[in-house]
């Protein structure tokens, strides 16, 4: 905001709106350096104790300056929500795009802050109030459900067919189906890997670890061998009070052929669940190939161990690929590959998929130029360029696929069947409260403070029949 | 002199007689008049739509919820982690408050001498509390880490720690709560300090001078004079500190998220979760209105003490 | 702990700022107790600087560094990229935020903070006690209840996304407190400078401003200090209530530090840094200006 001496300005941001569109009005920094901001004591003292003043005083004090509604010629302004991009190739594909729709739709950007809490308070704050922005929002996997039910998104059956949804993975394409209509589909994947060394694992004579036992054997073999080359640990994960220590959970039960059940009827402290909460355990306490503070560990943290050098496997998402894989900041650049987290012997490994997804707000009053910027974001251009640029996965299996792309990206050639063996979470739209009491249980576990199986039953009530 | 004013627990209420008095109310009217507009305009409808959805059940996040009664508060009698949160809370509470008051006041004391430097403990006093709270819990944590942190590289470097086996600081409960205590006492001692530090300031040099006349000891002096003309300073310090850290969510929610376990979750990160995560208004809400009346028992009792040291 | 050192002279302004302790009540050699007073100075510097002195190297270091085991106590190639990273981001956008939406909230509500305490700490009328129970226990309701119904007040006067939407809620929220802390250095004031006044002619409120005001001068401005850094650090309201273009530093330093799944601590530490050093620079600046410069003046005059 500025105050000036002159009537304080303001931008209609959407021009095409009247004042009703709240959200719509942001004070904006004149851009102009030559009218800077001049905020004298008296001026700002004045202007806040007008703004403090009350309703009345405020309400015609906006109304003077929010301005009357402007000409409806303009462009369509829609607002794009989104976690930060530290690489600018999200600012950069939005750009691409007001330049190709020039005149007609211009995207803002909002950049969110990128923890996934603050995020969800911001689009439930948004969605609640009724507000028409942001048109176009980017939401966890896990919330299509938790924001379709209440009625907060629109569906987008009427714009995609059958054709134009089978370019994406199954799961980008089932991610946003709640109760029979499609209220998004997802922009990039994500998914839980086992991470090792390659170099390490062909020096021990081993083949790439499917289940357990192997792993076990081949990281008490690294353990031993390497221990004088800084190779302190066999296995790293995260085991902080955050959802990642659930997906985790999820893996080592899927791995072993198990599943927690279906929405209504879930089961967290069945045989197989407490042993895979058991063997998280006893890869700290028993056979001590992770770290005693693995309970207190993010991805973030095992990844600097990992390249460091420190382990010859990890269990992590996608964004520690290209990081393990960068000279500068990986003393294990290069020898780094991925496959299908750990299983039991006669069974598969699956990864718990993340990612995020595109829909559309209810309230939003331009569905078709919001729709219009989702297909432009899963266009195969558009993808291409975010998965060269940005290092994510796209959806849409073409990409993956493309050898131009895989050239530059290699591990796409692994990506694609661990992504087909990729499982979901369940779609709940009472997820956090899934979520929540499980990662406690997990992590008291972790932390050597409960049971498996006292700390599963105790979240069995309270999670029995969330739907 | 108590016809002017007296201090404000001890005035008199009922309606003024004389014109004076009622030229004096009419200035109080004024001046208050602002605060109190502002307050019914912003402050009034948050408190009391708390209040209902304390009697509301069901819906999500506050939408089409239904009359509860009392449902609410009666499930709260059955809610371990209620309960658990409600000790955590008190507990801290009583803890880094008396750490922060102490601290907090043996700094203003140590800042308000007269030496060369002394900028720099004023530095040291503001420097703390200064920090966002969130940013400041994510700095202690980095230090706290076992791995890359820098206390566990202290103690290596000093041969007190074998590497194999780095100290997992946030790993068990009792650790845990102990840290989170200290990093609570270390970054709010800085406002009671400031506090106290300007009520010295206000404090006249003759006051002491008497008192060396009479031929008080410092220690004497420290505890008869300096500290009861503190009280009113001391007093509003001290609810301002209950207050807050009663309702205390982002310095441990970036610190240690509640974990291990829900061991280190207070009533504010319960609350949070029903409230944000959860979308459970009715509960969220029952669980801040108990908050709020456990922190007015203690602003009265404090009151109250004040009030009866108050009148020697 | 210690008293402010014993002088003989009178309390004369000359006498209060002077920086020599003189102290026949001590004990202890001159030598030996300047020693130790430093010593406790030198210890209280280590236990309250030290995160930010852990901040300035994690600041300078490379990325590897800040995450090597064990974390070098020293930045062995130091560099200046996670401050060119940070202003490469929207740090300075961040700030004029923080300042503009921190300042004014702080202007209104010590205004507005100083008549109510006035007439709560010294002026008879009735309801009193109600009025100031209202205020205080509107307070103690713990903000996450609050931050929704508030979004929709803000919504509906169409002010989310503006800097107003900070500012309305802080001057608000932070007049309880400051109330608070106001009505206990007016306390302190004898109310014999009152009578006198109101013996020279002077009104109620020209007695309060001539002669009181002047006289909680320091109180008045830890007042300000308190809410002003209160209303910079606070993030709740800073997160919801705002947009791209109106994000306050330490929701920016969450934007400028983190991504979905990594913490940059350089640049963690360079924001911190920046955000925190200048306004601590700046209050012991005005400290220093302002409150000893008009502390002199009020009570000469």
């Amino acid at each position: 905001m500025v105050i000036n001496d002159d009537a304080p300005q303001m931008q209609p941001v959407r021009s095409e709106m009247g004042p009703a569109a709240g959200s719509a009005f942001r004070l904006e920094a004149e851009p102009n350096p030559a009218s800077s901001p001049r905020l004298t004591r008296r001026r700002v003292l004045s202007q806040g104790v007008k703004a403090s003043l009350g309703v009345t005083v405020l309400g015609s004090w906006l109304a003077a300056c929010g301005g009357a509604p402007a000409s409806t010629s303009g462009p369509v302004t829609i607002q794009f929500a989104a976690l930060v991009d530290t690489t600018g190739e999200q600012t950069a594909e939005i750009k691409r795009f007001n330049d190709l729709h020039a005149g007609k739709i211009h995207v803002d950007y909002v950049e969110l802050p990128s923890v996934a809490t603050d995020q969800y308070s911001k689009f439930v704050n948004a969605f609640r109030a009724q507000s028409p922005t942001p048109d176009v929002v980017q939401i966890d996997v896990t919330w299509p459900a938790q924001f379709a039910t209440p009625g907060w998104l629109a569906p987008i059956d009427q714009y995609v067919t059958s054709s134009y949804l089978n370019q994406f993975w199954p799961s980008a394409r089932t991610v946003g189906r709640v109760n029979g209509h499609l209220y998004g589909i997802q922009r990039y994947m994500d998914i839980g890997m086992l991470y090792y060394r390659t170099d390490l694992v062909e020096k021990y004579g081993g083949s790439v670890p499917q289940t357990r036992e192997e792993m076990q054997a081949l990281a008490e073999r690294i353990l031993a061998g390497e221990s004088s080359h800084g190779v302190s640990y066999g296995y790293l994960m995260p085991g902080k009070k955050i959802e990642a220590i659930v997906d985790e959970w999820l893996e080592f039960l899927w791995g072993a052929g198990g599943s927690i059940g279906e929405p209504g009827k879930l089961q967290v402290n069945g045989p197989l669940q407490v042993d895979a909460l058991q063997y998280m355990h006893d890869l700290i306490y028993k056979f001590r190939l992770a770290p005693t503070g693995t309970s207190t560990y993010v991805p973030n943290d095992i990844l600097a161990l990992f390249s460091q050098g420190k382990a010859p496997f990890m269990r992590n998402w996608v964004f520690a690929y290209a990081i393990a894989n960068t000279p500068s900041r990986s003393k294990v650049a290069g020898k780094v590959g991925v496959a299908p987290t750990l299983a039991t012997s006669g069974h598969s490994g699956h990864g718990c998929t993340g990612g995020w997804v595109l829909a559309i707000n209810a309230n939003s009053q331009y569905k078709d130029a919001a729709w219009t910027f989702i297909d432009y974001m899963l266009s195969k251009e558009t993808q291409t360029s975010m998965a060269l640029n940005a290092g994510l996965i796209p959806s849409r299996p073409d990409v993956v696929s493309d050898a131009s792309v895989q050239a530059k990206v290699p591990y796409f050639k692994q990506i694609g069947s661990i992504l087909n063996s990729g499982q979901n979470r369940p779609t709940l739209k009472n997820y956090n409260q899934f979520t929540t009491p499980l990662q406690a249980a997990i992590n008291s576990v972790l932390s050597n403070q409960a049971s498996p199986s006292a700390a599963l039953s105790s979240v069995q009530t309270q999670v029995a029949s969330l739907t | 002199m108590a016809t002017i004013g007296a201090p404000l627990l001890q005035t008199k209420e009922g309606s003024p007689r004389g014109p004076l008095e009622r030229r004096e109310e009419r200035l109080a009217w004024l001046m208050l008049l602002p605060v109190v507009l502002a307050l019914l305009a912003l402050g009034v409808y948050p408190v009391l739509s708390t209040l209902w959805f304390s009697f509301q059940q069901g819906g999500s996040f506050g939408l089409g919820t239904t009359s509860a009664g009392l449902a609410n508060y009666l499930r709260l009698l059955h809610d371990d982690q209620f309960w658990s949160a409600l000790r955590f809370s008190l507990l801290y509470s009583l803890v880094t408050v008396c750490g922060q008051m102490i601290c907090g006041t043996a700094l203003a004391l140590f800042a308000n001498r007269r030496f060369r430097g002394r900028w720099l403990a004023r530095a040291a006093i503001l420097f703390p509390w200064a920090i966002p709270t969130a940013t400041n819990s994510v700095i202690w944590a980095y230090m706290f880490n076992d791995q890359y942190g820098l206390v566990n590289s202290l103690l290596e470097h000093l041969g007190l720690m074998n590497p194999a086996h780095p100290i997992v600081w946030l790993g068990s409960a009792q650790l845990a709560t102990l840290l989170i205590y200290v990093l609570a006492i270390w970054k709010a001692n800085s406002l009671v300090a400031l506090l106290v530090l300007a009520g010295l300031q206000g404090i006249p040099e003759e006051v002491y001078e008497a008192a060396r006349v009479d031929g008080a000891s410092r220690w004497q002096i420290l505890w008869r004079v300096t500290l009861p003309l503190l009280r009113p300073v001391l007093l509003v310090t001290l609810i301002l500190r209950t207050i807050e850290s009663l309702q205390a969510f982002d310095l441990i929610s970036a610190f240690t998220n509640g974990g291990p376990g829900n061991a280190t979750q207070n009533l504010g990160l319960y609350i949070y979760l029903q409230i944000q995560q959860f979308g459970d208004f009715g509960y969220g809400s029952t669980i801040a209105v108990v908050l709020t009346a456990i922190t007015l028992v203690f602003i009265v009792l404090y009151m109250r003490t004040l009030l009866r040291t108050g009148t020697r | 702990m210690a008293l402010a050192p014993t002088t003989t002279a009178p309390a004369t302004e000359s006498s209060r700022q002077a920086a020599r302790p003189r102290g026949p009540l001590l004990k202890l050699k001159p030598l030996t107790r300047q020693t130790l007073l430093y010593l406790v100075l030198a210890v209280i510097i280590v236990v309250q600087f030290l995160p930010l002195i852990w901040a300035l190297l994690t600041s300078l270091m490379t990325p590897q560094e800040t995450t090597a085991v064990p974390v070098p106590l020293w930045p062995a190639h130091p560099t200046v990229s996670s401050y060119s990273e940070a202003l490469q981001g929207d740090i300075g956008r961040y700030y004029l935020n923080s300042i503009i939406a921190s300042l004014v909230s702080t202007l209104v509500t010590m205004f507005l903070a100083t008549l109510a305490a006035y007439a709560f700490a010294r002026l008879r009328f009735r309801w009193k006690r109600l009025i100031l129970l209202f205020v205080v226990s509107l307070s103690l309701f713990p903000p996450f209840s609050q931050v929704i119904p508030l979004y929709m007040v803000l919504q509906s006067l169409h002010l989310i996304g503006s800097l107003l939407a900070l500012i309305i809620p802080y001057s608000v929220f932070g007049l309880p407190m400051a109330i608070l802390i106001l009505m206990a250095f007016l306390q302190e004031v004898p109310f014999e400078y009152e009578e006198a006044a109101a013996l020279d002619g002077l009104s109620r409120l020209g007695a309060f401003v001539r002669i009181v005001l002047p006289m909680i001068i320091p109180g008045l401005f830890t007042t300000a200090v308190i809410v002003f850094v209160g209303d910079w650090n606070e993030y709740l309201f800073a997160l919801n209530y705002t947009t791209t273009a109106t994000y306050t530093l330490p929701v920016g330093i969450v934007i400028l530090s983190q991504t979905e799944f990594t913490t940059n601590f350089g640049v963690l530490s360079a924001a911190m840094v920046m955000s925190v050093v200048p306004l601590v620079a700046l209050i012991l600046l005005l400290e220093r200006r302002i409150v000893s410069g008009l502390t002199a003046g009020g009570l000469k005059g």
